[in-house]
């Protein structure tokens, strides 16, 4: 970076009349653009780092003249594909007394907020807290443990657990 | 089981509340097959999960033909709804280009035509 070259002083000749002093003037300035550069005053930045930072330029949003795709796709994912189904094993009749707990099989991209909101909207229990893993075959397991005493069991002889 | 034809007579409101309904239906399916408290037909699981894709199908193409309707005169249409064909067709000339002439070309080939000439017996 740095300076613009300079070109070597000129002397600049001007017709003293009255008339042409204007055009001249404009002439004269145009000229030593051309041979000297912009930067007529002559100044220039002072580097204080020995590293050059790209500088931020003027980042202007998309303004597309044609969408990539027209129409946007029914999804998938709705208040039903997150809960999948419940576990009725042993283990999970003994969280369900004892822990207030009910176990589920859960989409493996869902999350505890997920889970917690689809469940309250589906079945209308408070829920103290959800706890998940993923199984060794790759799906995952939601505990979700609700508010109330035997909320568990109501809910899960309501859904057909018992 | 629904019929494609009786859905595509529904509009999108009607086809969503549908499709809400027949998932609301699978959701308990499934929780039935799970906790095998009472005997059930498993081939309804089948028929309700084919009964979901007829309803998207149905969805997507209405929304498809609606978007191909809103953009036919526009300048530039989305890319799914440009001519599929090849990506190699796609890169060639148009008809139109390809026969494009110059008018000197046009000009020379009215004023100086491909003569045929026969030798007369």
């Amino acid at each position: 970076m740095g300076r613009p070259p300079r070109a070597p002083k000129r002397v600049y000749k001007k017709k003293a009349t009255e008339e042409n002093k204007e055009g001249d003037n404009k002439a004269a300035k145009a000229k030593a653009v051309l041979t000297r550069g912009r930067f007529l005053k002559g100044k220039h930045k002072v580097w204080t780092t020995a590293t050059f930072r790209r500088p931020k330029t003027l980042a202007q949003a998309r303004t597309p003249k044609y969408l990539r795709h027209s129409t946007l796709k029914a999804g998938t994912v709705n208040k039903y594909s997150v809960i999948e189904y419940p576990l009725v094993g042993e283990s999970a009749s003994k969280l369900m007394e004892d822990q207030n707990t009910l176990v589920f099989i859960v989409n493996l991209k869902s999350t505890k907020p997920d889970i917690k909101r689809t469940f309250k909207e589906r079945f209308n229990v408070d829920i103290r807290k959800v706890n998940t893993l993923i199984r060794p075959d790759g799906k995952k397991k939601a505990f979700i443990t609700l508010k109330g005493e035997q909320a568990a069991v109501e809910l899960g002889s309501k859904i057909g657990i018992i | 089981m629904v019929k494609a034809s009786v859905l595509r007579k529904k509009n999108e409101e009607q086809l969503n509340k549908d499709l809400e309904e027949f998932r609301k239906n699978l959701a308990e399916l499934k929780f039935n097959k799970a906790s095998a408290s009472q005997q059930m037909k498993v081939s309804k699981l089948r028929t309700v999960r084919k009964d979901i894709a007829r309803v998207l199908t149905v969805l997507n193409t209405m929304k498809k033909d609606e978007a191909r309707e809103k953009y036919a005169k526009a300048k530039y249409q989305p890319l799914d709804l440009r001519a599929k064909k090849t990506r190699k067709i796609r890169r060639k000339m148009t008809r139109h280009q390809r026969r494009a002439t110059t008018l000197k070309e046009r000009k020379r080939a009215e004023n100086f035509p491909q003569r045929t000439f026969a030798v007369m017996q």
